[in-house]
């Protein structure tokens, strides 16, 4: 920790030389000018006040950054000049569908086959499980392309902890291309170590998800989870 | 406000005591050791420059928040080790239609009369089944309603302050199924947001947490 420290203590009686008095002006103009400019850091800092704006920072007429938040000297958060926002660790994931799944009639039935394409925290499984890392205001969503064989009533849900959090019907008519998206979106409360899941149900049990497509690259289902707050 | 303040004030001619000198530079020691390792704090801090960043802060090695910013004591911006950010303040609500079903008649709005979390207290469940927000910026906005018997397909909108801003129409008229709507608005503070169906003459919104509901959260 660097404190501020000055280089002479005095004893009563001696004669003093004024640069000695100098020396420790000096010693804290140049701890206190280091920290203004920069060049060096303090090791902590609290404000508070109950009249003033405890924390203002300001980039002037320039174009560089206005704060930069660092772990371990990683940027986690900045504002740049102009006011774009960055947080690019924010717990997020997003998951592709990829291979086949068969379903049973008329139960819920957890979809697995999720291929993880990008997240910031480790909280996506291989499984489709989405493991909050931090309490907050997640938002899911989930876009889910089916191709039916039958006239089907088919439900997408949302499963928080392994209990039902919302749902989404749709009902399907065989139709060429048989083809349909189902998509359901929500914003939920998760405590540090609460997980969403996607489950679906269908009446007849007689359809199949369509995934990810190659060689096309094509990307028809997909999950999606952004910590909002 | 805790000033910084010097215990001895030299006089000239005074025969002054090196313990006088050794005391001013400890108490501008003291007073900014103390908040250099944020035991005390600095009553205000502004920083502004033209060149430099104005304002970094690093956790360095360690697992410790790298910031908080707190209302009264209470965190209401909180970056951890790591990067998540934490805005337990931040406005956001989630209303659902609760206990009973709702009838449909023409363009009719969805009365949310339950909810499952209300930040700021900013949905009304009660009176007017409507977000109100309170202060300006972007909300996203979205919404499922579960429908049965509805005499036509059914036009699920996001209205702000009564007028209609996204609308979503079901392919038909099937009973027993959900339509959804998402969206993002620019709001001003008081605006309001609230979520109208049109099924035609008649229909029917199956109440349930799960089942109908609307989620609003302030993105920026």
């Amino acid at each position: 920790m660097a404190e501020l420290n000055v280089s002479n203590v005095f004893v009563d009686g001696e004669v003093v030389d004024a640069t000695r008095f100098n020396t420790n002006y000096s010693d804290i103009v140049t701890y206190v000018n280091n920290r203004n400019s920069g060049s060096s850091t303090w090791d902590a800092m609290s404000s508070s006040s109950t009249s003033n704006v405890t924390m203002t920072a300001n980039n002037s007429t320039g174009t560089q950054d206005i704060v930069q938040f660092k772990d371990n000297g990683t940027s986690v958060f900045t504002i740049n000049d102009g006011g774009f926002v960055n947080a690019p660790l924010q717990d997020f994931a997003y998951s592709r569908y990829t291979g086949v799944e068969t379903f049973s009639a008329g139960s819920a039935q957890k979809l697995t086959n999720f291929t993880v394409r990008s997240q910031t925290q480790s909280s996506m499984n291989s499984s489709g499980r989405f493991t909050a890392v931090a309490s907050g205001k997640y938002l899911v969503m989930a876009t889910i392309a089916v191709a039916v064989s039958t006239s089907d009533t088919i439900e997408l849900y949302i499963y928080k902890n392994g209990a039902l959090a919302a749902k989404r019907i749709r009902s399907y008519v065989t139709t060429s291309p048989n083809e349909q998206t189902i998509i359901i979106s929500d914003v939920l409360n998760l405590a540090s170590t609460d997980y969403v899941e996607i489950y679906m149900k269908s009446t007849s049990g007689q359809f199949f998800v369509i995934g990810f497509s190659s060689p096309t690259g094509s990307t028809s289902s997909f999950f999606y989870v952004e910590k909002l707050s | 406000m805790t000033a910084l303040a010097v215990t001895n004030t030299l006089a000239n001619g005074a025969t002054i005591l090196a313990s006088e000198h050794n005391t001013n530079y400890s108490d501008i020691v003291t007073y900014i050791n103390n908040r250099n390792s944020g035991s005390a704090t600095w009553d205000a801090v502004s920083v502004a420059s033209a060149t430099s960043v104005p304002l970094i802060l690093n956790n360095s090695t360690g697992t410790q928040d790298i910031a908080r910013f707190q209302d009264n004591g209470t965190n209401v911006f909180q970056l951890l080790d790591g990067g998540i950010i934490n805005m337990a303040s931040q406005s956001a609500a989630r209303a659902y239609r609760n206990t009973s079903t709702q009838s449909l008649s023409g363009a009719t709005k969805i009365q949310f009369n339950g909810e499952s979390y209300d930040v700021k207290g900013e949905f009304d469940s009660a009176t007017n089944y409507r977000f109100t927000a309170t202060t300006t910026g972007k909300y996203v906005v979205c919404a499922t309603i579960n429908i049965t018997s509805p005499a036509s397909a059914p036009v699920v909108s996001i209205y702000v302050n009564g007028a209609a801003v996204s609308i979503s129409t079901a392919a038909g008229t099937t009973s027993g199924i959900s339509h959804s709507i998402m969206g993002i608005h620019a709001l001003t503070a008081t605006d309001y947001i609230e979520i109208f169906v049109n099924a035609g003459a008649s229909g029917t919104v199956v109440n349930g947490e799960d089942t109908t509901f609307v989620a609003i959260h302030k993105l920026a």
